[in-house]
């Protein structure tokens, strides 16, 4: 059997946040019935074509969007057909994304009870003026709820999202919510810096100037602190974002950074299987239209070249603390012996970004704070 | 090329050929009238005919300018009868190609000088005009574009009576977008322009344009002034010496079509086994080898650069592919000149000079689009005569040579007469700007009580720095120029060389006017300071006259620079945003560790208002 993960993606939510660029409208009844019908039915199909092909379950991640505005019962309904309809990996890891404000110890006792063993809750922050400047609706208390709520049901594997950067937020006022949530116990901790996508509405007040953003100094300060005060509680970074306990990494995420296959279902969804990428059409209804209709949903694709393949594993590998297998480094496919890459990369290495060791390569911490530009000087 | 068996009906005299051309201030409406008397008279079937035929160049269709001369024989049955033949010349539409549009005029007897209803005379209708008057030409005025709502056809009349002193009973109204007066206009050139006047001996050619064929070689652009010329004739250049013998002749019917001989007053091409443009040279004389003409036909000179610039490749191991592109470039123009350049900064690549700074834009992106090289371009200068303390004298082209000043007792500039025509009302705003480009006024002319020709002598160095788009938006775009080189003048200049991280980056260096030197160095240093792109060090940026900072500026190195979030599953979006951003770093320069984009070099040239 060879292993697989799959993502689920619920693009509906109570209220969009105003920093939020990913697919996801406000929740309506009939639409959620609807979309969670089809899901079904697609789940059903696909996962026994996966069967079919002598795939096992290894992974499986319900996002959004918010997966908890869906009826509880309807996810766990999800999650039964999909553990039920191909074999699962015994250390499967089941994952469903949850908000604060939308769950209730019932609906996490059901998603238990149908499979789910890991929890990632989308906290941001634990001062309810800053979840008020990201257009957030749930508040501190409601998070810290959600939270006794995971471990009294028997969710051991939980993750909650930090944001930093915040408009309005201090560097030590993100530092005490990283230590809040680490002396509660939670094995994994994403932090994750606040980013002005195009199109949104925080967007739009940043370039009108309505709103300061957090300093660069102040965020690199954030990005460095997040590290040292989560290694005091035993939480290590093992990507640019993501904090774990040794073991609690996020295997499904990881399955996206070493370049491992997934399927996507749900509107917007991205699979890589067999050297392509496609990703599903991007509406909810034309994703329900699609599946009733049995046909195709996919909105495109691609072949991963060889240079692909090449760029993906540098600019993926390197956000791991892990690195990169040095022979995936050789440089790219139908270069030349000495690849120049060699050069760059020992370039980076006299400047302390990079580092080489038990054959891979890998980021400094110095180097991870500036990931993106190490990546394009080792690609160009 | 078409098969040389085909065959073509000779006009049975020399008084059924007209030649004319076409002048025009840019955009009022020259290719599309050209295309309409294509169309009218036949000369190319409906299903060839593409807009704007005479302009063959892709650029030129993009750019909507004309570059390339070129010609076509039109067959139109007048009004009497008679089947005349008339040659059209098109001329190129630029100040940069002056020469090429005096030759251009050379080679006709009479002009359709048209004008914009809506515009009416601009600074290059007058340009033009003049020079049709040196060459004897008879004028035709056509008002075009008279179907458009801001036609001011009385008032363009005026006009034409008032600046040109050309009657306006003689005006010929068209609509070449519409297709009006097409006929009218075919009509005035076979009742109004002379036909050629033919004489027998010696022959006399002249060539008024050239162009390049991989398999035939030069084809010259010809017309017949005395004599006549056939296949397997000796022919000599003369002044550029070189003898050759005629394979081919013919003439434009449009595409090239054999012929068995040219006589005087045809207009033509000529094939002889030419290998370099620079042996057939745009003016030169084609005469007999065996029966020389005494004297070549007045007017030849070799087209002079004006305008250079350092091109290096932004991989220095594309340099051969760079100099291959320039090879083959300089086939088919013969006023590109460049030669071999060396830059601390930017490594292995060329000095190359154009005939201003539309060719040089044109040579450019002809480079990377046609030969897909990836270039860095440094700004643009012109060519200072320096008088050293040892009594000699040098030109120099590029500013990162220019002595120091313990060893200058003077320097010269190119200077240019320059004729801005204008509404009114932006008169005030166009002589600031001329004044503060270190014009000097010469004359204003007042036409009509509405439009205002500025006369000038500016530094053409002045000229290259931003000056058309202040023009043109100091004017509201409605103010246009044209000017023509009238010599050196003393100049008190002195070079600025950048500094990035304490070391000099020779390619960035620019020539300045003494007096305004701190202003524009701190110009200068503070736009670098918004192009260059920050790096993960600090970039300290200096401009130094003589070894001393006079400006200083710096770049803090970014903190912080990795994103968050991967995007979830959707590693396409984020890969291809990478590839975008490397195929950004491939037009940057390394110097050092320094990144310098493109942008930077025309960032010196930029002014602050």
């Amino acid at each position: 059997m060879r292993p697989i993960s799959v993502y689920i993606h619920i693009p509906f939510c109570r209220t969009k946040c105003l920093y939020c660029d990913f697919a996801s409208v406000p929740a309506n009844h009939d639409s959620v019935a609807a979309y969670m019908r089809a899901l079904h039915t697609d789940a059903e199909r696909q996962l026994a074509s996966l069967a079919s092909q002598g795939r096992s379950l290894a992974t499986l991640y319900i996002g959004g969007g918010t997966p908890t505005v869906v009826p509880p019962a309807d996810l766990a309904a999800l999650l039964t057909v999909c553990l039920n309809s191909m074999p699962v990996e015994p250390d499967i890891e089941v994952t469903v994304e949850a908000n604060p404000g939308t769950v209730t110890r019932d609906t996490l006792a059901r998603l238990r009870d149908a499979g789910a063993n890991r929890l990632s809750l989308g906290v941001q922050s634990l001062s309810d003026d800053l979840l008020q400047a990201l257009g957030r609706t749930h508040t501190a208390t409601q998070a810290h709820q959600a939270i006794t709520d995971a471990h009294a049901v028997g969710f051991s594997d939980l993750s909650a999202d930090l944001i930093y950067g915040i408009p309005g937020q201090s560097p030590d006022r993100f530092e005490a919510d990283l230590r809040e949530l680490a002396r509660r116990g939670l094995p994994h901790l994403s932090a994750y810096a606040l980013t002005y996508e195009e199109g949104t509405p925080l967007r739009r007040a940043r370039d009108a100037g309505r709103i300061a953003p957090m300093s660069e100094e102040d965020e690199a300060w954030c990005f460095a602190r997040a590290g040292h005060v989560l290694a005091e509680y035993g939480l290590d970074r093992y990507e640019v974002s993501n904090f774990a306990r040794p073991g609690a990494e996020c295997r499904h995420n990881l399955t996206y950074w070493r370049r491992g296959e997934y399927l996507g279902l749900g509107a917007a969804a991205h699979s890589f299987i067999a050297g392509r990428r496609w990703w599903n059409a991007r509406q909810h209804d034309d994703y329900v239209r699609c599946v009733t209709d049995g046909v195709s949903y996919q909105e495109g694709s691609e072949e991963i070249t060889p240079e692909n393949a090449w760029t993906e594993a540098i600019m993926l590998g390197l956000r791991l603390r892990e690195g990169i297998a040095l022979d995936t480094l050789e440089g790219p496919p139908g270069g030349t012996a000495e690849p120049p890459i060699w050069s760059k990369g020992y370039s980076l290495q006299q400047r302390g970004l990079l580092e080489l060791a038990d054959g891979r390569l890998r980021l400094t911490t110095k180097g991870l704070l500036v990931a993106d530009a190490v990546t394009l000087e080792l690609v160009s | 090329m078409d098969a040389p068996t085909a065959t073509v009906e000779k006009p049975r005299t020399r008084a059924l050929v007209r030649n004319f051309c076409i002048i025009a201030h840019i955009d009022h409406g020259k290719s599309t009238l050209a295309d309409r008397l294509l169309e009218f008279t036949g000369a190319v079937p409906d299903r060839q005919m593409r807009e704007q035929v005479l302009d063959q160049m892709d650029l030129e269709r993009e750019r909507g300018i004309t570059i390339k001369a070129s010609a076509v024989r039109l067959e139109y049955t007048a009004r009497d009868g008679e089947t005349y033949t008339l040659n059209l010349i098109d001329t190129p539409g630029h100040v940069d190609f002056a020469y090429e549009v005096s030759r251009t005029l050379a080679a006709c007897e009479g002009a359709l000088l048209l004008v914009d209803a809506s515009q009416g005379v601009e600074a290059q209708t007058i340009a033009n005009f003049l020079m049709a008057l040196e060459h004897n030409l008879t004028i035709i005025p056509v008002i075009n574009k008279i179907d458009l709502p801001g036609a001011r056809i009385d008032e363009v009349k005026e006009q034409i009576l008032d600046e040109l002193g050309l009657d306006p009973d003689d005006v010929v109204l068209t609509s070449a977008k519409e297709g009006i007066g097409t006929e009218e206009v075919l009509q005035a050139v076979v009742d109004r322009v002379p036909p050629p006047v033919s004489d027998e001996e010696p022959l006399r050619c002249l060539i008024f344009d050239s162009t390049f064929d991989p398999h035939r070689g030069v084809i010259g652009f010809i017309r017949v002034v005395s004599g006549s010329v056939r296949a397997g004739q000796i022919v000599r250049m003369m002044a550029t010496g070189g003898s050759f013998r005629v394979e081919t002749v013919g003439i434009f019917a449009p595409g090239l079509v054999p012929a068995r001989e040219l006589l005087a007053g045809d207009v033509g091409f000529l094939v002889a086994g030419v290998k370099r443009l620079s042996d057939m040279r745009v003016g030169d004389t084609v005469t007999d080898a065996h029966h020389p003409a005494p004297e070549p036909l007045p007017g030849y000179k070799v087209a002079q650069p004006v305008v250079f610039c350092g091109l290096y490749p932004t991989d220095n191991s594309e340099y051969d592919n760079l100099r291959d592109a320039l090879e083959k470039l300089q086939l088919n123009d013969a006023a590109l000149s460049y030669e071999k350049e060396t830059s601390e900064a930017l490594g292995f690549g060329f000095r190359a000079g154009f005939l201003g700074l539309l060719h040089m834009e044109i040579v450019q992106e002809r480079l990377e689009r046609e030969y897909g090289s990836n270039l860095i371009a440094t700004a643009p200068n012109v060519v200072y005569r320096v008088h050293l303390t040892d009594g000699s004298a040098v030109d120099i082209d590029n500013p990162s040579l220019f002595p120091t000043a313990d060893r200058i007792v003077r320097v010269e500039e190119p200077y240019v007469l320059a004729r801005i025509s204008t509404p009114e009302e932006y008169v005030g705003p166009l002589m600031e700007l001329c004044g503060d480009r270190r014009g000097v006024f010469s004359n204003m002319h007042y036409h009509d009580g509405q439009r205002v020709t500025l006369v000038y002598e500016l530094p053409l160095a002045e000229i290259l720095v931003d000056f058309f788009d202040q023009l043109k938006s100091r004017s509201r775009g409605y103010g246009s120029l044209d000017y023509e080189p009238i010599g050196v003048r003393p100049a008190n200049v002195v070079r600025l060389d950048i500094w990035l991280n304490g070391d000099p980056v020779d390619a960035l260096s620019v020539i300045i006017h003494r007096d305004r030197a701190y202003e524009r160095a701190r110009d200068i240093v503070s736009r670098l300071k918004h192009v260059l792109p920050r790096q993960q060090f600090r970039i300290q940026i200096q401009g130094a006259i003589g070894g001393r900072v006079i400006a200083a500026a710096a770049i803090s190195p970014y903190r912080k620079n990795v994103l968050a979030k991967c995007y979830g599953g959707d590693i396409t979006r984020k890969r291809k945003l990478l590839e975008k951003q490397k195929a950004g770093k491939k037009r940057m320069k390394m110097v050092g560790s320094v990144e310098i984009p493109q942008e930077a070099f025309m960032t010196l040239l930029k002014l602050d208002d």
